[in-house]
């Protein structure tokens, strides 16, 4: 997919573990993986608010458009 | 599929299934004895009913399973679900197209067998073509079950 995910990335940067992250944002650590590994097919805005609230980040660091 | 509604239908389904379960038995019971009842009294009505009653066996014998599967799954779409409604239609639709024996004496000493064959019958059959649909539309559940477990 042209689109790619930078989750591990900005974790990487907040050096918070994806059990942390899950933890905080309330979703299972295999979903939030699946996720990570771009395995899911999309994402809710809630998902995304929760995310970009525990990672004090916005929508766009987390998504990466690659023409294929 | 979302954790709370999960776990919420866990618990509903759990009542249910106890009920399902026990009326299941019931129905059991009910045929044995209207065998056993044919057996003693050569009469066909038992056997008719034995055979009803094992209808109502079947049926709530795969809703008992459908719950079981939902509680242990918490989602009520998949293919085994799908294919136990199909099951219970096709019971449904065979059971209803069982006529009605019963024996009626017409002249001293000399018994013939009658076959009934009334609206009842036909409410039933169309009772499993309705739960056949159904069937359908759980396969349609579990395409967007299936889209919807991959949205995070």
């Amino acid at each position: 997919m042209a689109i790619i995910i930078r989750l591990d990335k900005m974790m990487a940067d907040r050096k918070m573990s994806l059990n942390e992250l899950a933890e905080r944002i309330g979703m299972s650590n295999v979903n939030l993986s699946n996720l990570k590994t771009s395995k899911m097919k999309g994402i809710r805005f809630e998902t995304m608010n929760a995310i970009c609230e525990a990672l004090e980040c916005q929508p766009g660091d987390l998504f990466e458009y690659v023409r294929d | 599929m979302n954790n709370t509604i999960s776990t919420s239908l866990k618990k509903r389904t759990f009542a249910d299934m106890i009920i399902s379960v026990l009326i299941c038995a019931g129905a059991l019971i009910a045929a044995a004895w209207q065998f056993v009842a044919y057996l003693s009294k050569r009469d066909p009505i038992y056997l008719s009913n034995a055979v009803y009653s094992l209808v109502i066996f079947g049926e709530l014998g795969l809703i008992s399973l459908i719950l079981l599967e939902i509680r242990k799954t918490g989602k009520p779409f998949s293919k085994k679900i799908t294919a136990k409604l199909r099951f219970m239609a096709l019971i449904l639709i065979a059971g209803g197209a069982m006529p009605r024996f019963s024996e009626v004496s017409t002249e001293p000493l000399t018994y013939s067998v009658s076959v009934y064959f009334d609206m009842l019958n036909i409410l039933v059959i169309f009772a499993g073509v309705i739960i056949g649909i159904i069937s359908e539309i759980f396969v349609y559940g579990l395409s967007l079950q299936e889209d919807n477990d991959l949205i995070a």
